[in-house]
């Protein structure tokens, strides 16, 4: 019936609507259907359950000022790790002006530069590819030049 | 009912943002403004899951305490009320878990003042008039309800907030929140479907 499908549709609006208040057409088929009066009902049940439920869940009186007392007894908030960082990122300039002071008093410097971190020797691929080799001794460069191998 | 707001507050004490600011500097008023701000939706929220009315507190003020302990991970663009839900939402959750949701309630298990909410409910009378029988009825009813349906039903249909405001406090998206709204709805008629039928099969 035409009536009975419109009910459904609407059924929630309807629903929510006083009994008194619902429009003619609506109340006089009510009147002979009992599936739609049922609908209703039902509709009706399931939105005054959800308003129920939903109850009237105020705060009590002072619970603000419970939650604040409750508060006192607790430690500070963390401060934002944010603000814990702030003077170091101040100390970044002086930090790169110390590199560069120490990179150009390096390069200007008469002191030679460190050596390797490996032997030279260590780095040839082969026995015939020497790139270097330890200082001479003392006492071998002597005996070299006394006793004449050392042209 | 008025629903309460879960945007920015801004009044004469001042933003979120400023209230947040004055009490990580340890101002404990300002955040007590923030207290009196969002108390109602707190309690709208732990009201939806929970019945006990202690309970509800409880949930309340740990959610704040919780809330004023993590307030320097609070984001200068984010509202405070469905940061504030969120907390009490999950506190809500961990309370319910383990709960084993209860089985589906007929016409004859409901006591008699319940019977009596039911048909005044029924024939479209307010909760007010026997409230704390309605109350009782509805907790019954809806409790064979999964939680979340529950509590999405409640905010968006009992206390008004669109589904993104919904979402927000839950910490879903609003077509999440849609999904449950549609899949509680149609719960909430068949149980009330069901009562109607004992209803009228008693009398």
């Amino acid at each position: 019936m035409k009536t009975c499908s419109a009910i459904e549709r609407d059924r929630n609006e309807l629903a929510a609507v006083p009994p008194q208040e619902l429009p003619g057409w609506v109340r006089d088929h009510l009147t002979t259907c009992r599936t739609c009066q049922r609908r209703l009902a039902a509709a009706r049940l399931a939105l005054g359950m959800i308003a129920a439920r939903a109850g009237d869940m105020t705060p009590s009186e002072g619970f603000a000022e419970r939650v604040t007392h409750a508060l006192a007894r607790r430690p500070s908030p963390e401060v934002p790790d944010g603000d814990l960082w702030k003077p170091a990122w101040g100390l970044v300039p002086a930090f790169t002006a110390a590199v560069i002071t120490l990179f150009v008093l390096y390069q200007t410097s008469s002191v030679p530069g460190p050596t390797g971190f490996f032997s030279t020797e260590s780095l040839s691929a082969g026995e015939h590819l020497v790139l270097g080799s330890d200082e001479p001794e003392t006492d071998t460069v002597l005996a070299a030049v006394l006793e004449g191998n050392g042209r | 009912m008025n629903t309460p707001s879960v945007g920015q507050g801004d009044t004469h004490e001042g933003t979120d943002w400023e209230l947040v600011r004055r009490s990580l500097q340890g101002d404990a008023a300002a955040f007590g403004v923030l207290v009196r701000r969002y108390e109602r939706l707190v309690f709208h929220v732990a009201g939806g899951f929970l019945r006990d009315r202690g309970e509800v507190e409880d949930v309340a003020q740990e959610a704040f305490l919780k809330a004023y302990e993590a307030l320097s991970r609070f984001r200068a663009d984010a509202p405070f009320g469905p940061w504030i839900a969120q907390i009490a939402t999950r506190l809500c959750y961990d309370r319910l878990r383990g709960r084993r949701r209860r089985q589906e309630v007929a016409w004859e298990d409901l006591s008699w003042s319940e019977q009596a909410a039911a048909r005044g409910l029924a024939a479209g009378g307010a909760a007010t008039e026997d409230a704390a029988a309605s109350r009782d009825l509805a907790e019954r009813a809806l409790a064979t309800l999964p939680p979340k349906d529950r509590q999405a039903l409640i905010l968006a249909d009992a206390l008004g907030h669109t589904a993104v405001e919904v979402g927000q406090m839950m910490g879903c998206t609003a077509l999440a929140v849609r999904i449950r709204l549609h899949r509680a709805r149609r719960a909430a008629r068949r149980v009330a479907e069901r009562l109607v039928d004992g209803m009228e099969s008693a009398t």
